[in-house]
């Protein structure tokens, strides 16, 4: 076995070691997660009221899961950790995207753009709570067809403006649930296309 | 006959309005089915709030034969076009799609209609003559029989899981520490609301399902950048041959395994469609009579499977309407449509409802004829629809589920968790844990806490009650069976793991 430190000079060696250090820590990550929660849920379950002497308790249930949880949780970690030191993957990683789906072929999974399409749909929550359901519905078919690729700004304008109406005229008149219409003035003007397209 | 002859009148005096659901909901299921990434749980779930405003007897109709019809669809893209709508559909590419390649393809469309057709029948008759005594079986059930019929049903989970089993453990765990979340119902103490009013009322399931399989997908494909688009390729010739009585005869073997597998696996929590079809092509390889022809081209590869989707619909409804827990994830959402309409299934459910369970038999039994007709009258049409490329359909997804969400409570706060529960599913698909446990955990974990709980006031904290009752006895022993097999299970993929990294270390 030759020593690393033989080869390398030893600033390179700190960083190596640093960077072995953090892809150790990415990899047991899900784990120490699951293990952060399970301890805060444990702290959580001390408020809970104590019942009669001979009652298990509100409190008897989620710490059996919690128990459970951390027991199993603390088991993955092992058997990562056997997997590591043996030189080898963990079995039970998925290696790529596909692998977590039999029959699936398709490319790997990219993390920057999951946190786009989940990003777009905070945007599109927050929206239709300030600027109402019409505006936002609207601007989110326009914005998330241009982030799928789809460049076709006419067509992506028109399907957006009549989905937004589609839907708030299906859902308010129809099945009688009441989106948010926005506040101020986009209230206003929401409400205005409202009476204009005979919902209200 | 009593039954039949509800159906009968059930059937007779449905107006307009109903027919027209019910052929409205055979196309969407179609349709559903069709598109890859647009899964019929995730179709069942995004009809949900348009039924809010229906009365229970035209919600079931839409929501049973988008179901029915969701389990057919995408057995026709994946035959002719190598693009499996739904997980289901997997199996049919190996024996479908080939006999499609070598001009067999009206063939083969025809083999996958019958079965469907076939699958649904006789597991309608499963359901219509089997429920009723088991629920009289259900009546004497106390909380102690219930726990454990709860506690088979979670372990069954584990015993399917594809992967890890401790991954699908911790996803189940996880589901049902969900479920603890807001005022428990034998204390009525708050819990884990952390000061939010938003957690106070809980997280409802509906809203965990949407966030996990509707949104996450969503997030998952747009990650994937809508890959593998085999959408753009279209055949030349679209027919389907219905298989004459003597074929039939022939391959009755495969269609008797598919719908037995099917019946079977649609009565346990978790296991549905996907592992029917599954278990049932596995079956055909291994015992078929035609087992060296199945991944070659043979009918009976198709047979087998489609027989077994179709026939996971109708059995999934009976433990969900004699208990009142789901067979599937479609059934689990019909479950709450039933409850969010205040009716609550049960065995008593039988008595006191017959026109409901009535209505559910006439949808599902029209249901599967829809299907099968439309599938034959569709499958050209159903094709050209998959031109539409997959961005426009994952934005409507989108819209539907916020929608499906916020019309549960009028709430922007069950948004919000929709949208936290998209989050956590993504990450679930990127860290390789299962969906399906964490929430088959978040329906499931409530009642196995309420029963466990009441069982235990009720005998003073005595454990051994769940071994001394003779039922309850008996189904512990066929759950520490389930138990051992998945201790089995996962001693047998560390085993093989471990060899094929030896085997890859001597290389």
């Amino acid at each position: 076995m030759t020593d690393s430190s033989t080869r390398h000079p030893v600033g390179l060696d700190t960083s190596h070691g640093a960077r072995h250090r953090l892809t150790t820590l990415r990899t047991f990550l899900p784990e120490i997660a699951l293990l952060v929660v399970a301890a805060v849920l444990w702290l959580q379950t001390a408020w809970f009221r104590a019942g009669q002497p001979q009652d298990l308790g509100p409190a008897f249930w989620p710490r059996l899961l919690i128990v459970l949880l951390a027991v199993c949780t603390l088991a993955r970690v092992g058997q990562k950790a056997r997997a590591l030191r043996s030189g080898g993957t963990d079995p039970d990683e998925p290696r790529s995207e596909s692998d977590s789906d039999p029959g699936n072929d398709e490319p790997a999974a990219d993390g920057r753009r999951a946190a786009i399409a989940i990003l777009s749909i905070v945007g599109y929550v927050t929206a239709a709570i300030y600027l109402g359901y019409l505006i936002a519905t609207a601007a989110f078919v326009v914005g998330f067809l241009l982030l799928s690729g789809r460049r076709r700004t006419v067509l992506n304008t028109a399907l957006g403006v009549a989905a937004a109406l589609t839907f708030s005229f299906l859902f308010l008149k129809v099945v009688y649930i009441s989106v948010p219409s926005g506040v101020g003035i986009f209230d206003t003007f929401t409400v205005g296309v409202y009476e204009l397209i005979g919902i209200y | 006959m009593d039954t039949l002859a509800g159906v009968v009148q059930t059937i007779l005096s449905f107006d307009v309005t109903l027919w027209a659901l019910l052929v409205l909901g055979t196309l969407l299921g179609l349709l559903i089915g069709v598109l890859p990434g647009l899964t019929f749980v995730m179709g069942v779930l995004l009809i949900l709030p348009f039924t809010y405003g229906m009365d229970v007897d035209a919600s079931l109709i839409v929501m049973v034969t988008v179901y029915v019809a969701g389990t057919y669809g995408g057995a026709i893209t994946a035959i002719l076009l190598r693009v499996p709508g739904e997980p289901n559909h997997v199996p049919l590419l190996w024996d479908g799609y080939t006999m499609s390649r070598r001009g067999q393809g009206a063939q083969a469309l025809g083999w996958a209609a019958t079965s469907a057709l076939v699958g649904g029948l006789v597991s309608w008759l499963f359901l219509a003559f089997a429920a009723q005594p088991f629920a009289q079986i259900a009546l004497s059930f106390s909380s102690v029989e219930y726990f454990v019929i709860v506690l088979l049903g979670l372990t069954s989970v584990l015993a399917l899981s594809q992967g890890s089993v401790l991954k699908a453990f911790i996803s189940l765990i996880g589901g049902m520490l969900l479920a603890t979340v807001g005022v428990d119902s034998v204390y009525g103490e708050l819990r884990f609301d952390f000061g939010s009013p938003v957690l106070q009322s809980g997280v409802d399931w509906i809203v965990v399902m949407i966030g996990v399989y509707s949104l996450g997908e969503v997030v998952t494909r747009f990650a994937n950048r809508f890959g593998g688009d085999a959408t753009t390729q279209q055949p030349e010739r679209i027919r389907t041959v219905v298989p004459g009585p003597k074929a039939l005869w022939e391959r009755s073997g495969s269609l008797g395994r598919g719908v037995l597998i099917g019946s079977l696996m649609g009565t346990v929590p978790g296991a549905g469609a996907t592992v029917g079809s599954f278990v049932a092509y596995g079956l055909e390889r291994q015992f078929g009579k035609y087992r060296r022809d199945v991944g070659n081209g043979s009918p009976a590869g198709v047979i087998g499977p489609q027989a077994a989707s179709t026939a996971t619909v109708a059995s999934a409804f009976i433990p969900m309407l004699v208990l009142g827990i789901p067979g599937s994830a479609s059934a689990a959402v019909i479950l709450g449509a039933l409850l969010l309409h205040d009716v609550q299934p049960g065995p008593d459910i039988f008595r006191t409802q017959p026109e409901l369970i009535h209505t559910i038999l006439a949808a599902l039994l029209v249901g599967v004829v829809l299907m099968f007709v439309a599938g034959l009258l569709t499958a050209k049409p159903m094709i050209r629809i998959l031109k539409v490329p997959e961005p426009y359909v994952a934005v409507f997804i989108v819209l539907f589920s916020f929608i499906g969400a916020f019309a549960l409570r009028n709430s922007m706060a069950d948004v919000w968790l929709m949208v936290a529960f998209a989050g956590l599913g993504t990450l679930m698909n990127r860290f390789g844990f299962p969906i399906s446990p964490l929430v088959l955990g978040a329906i499931l974990g409530p009642l196995a806490e309420r029963f466990f709980l009441t069982s235990m006031i009720s005998y003073a904290n005595d454990l051994t009650v769940f071994v001394t009752r003779p039922i309850s006895g008996a189904l512990m022993g066929v759950w520490v069976l389930v138990v051992a097999l998945v201790g089995l299970q996962a001693f047998r993929r560390s085993r093989t793991a471990i060899t094929s990294r030896h085997e890859g270390d001597a290389r």
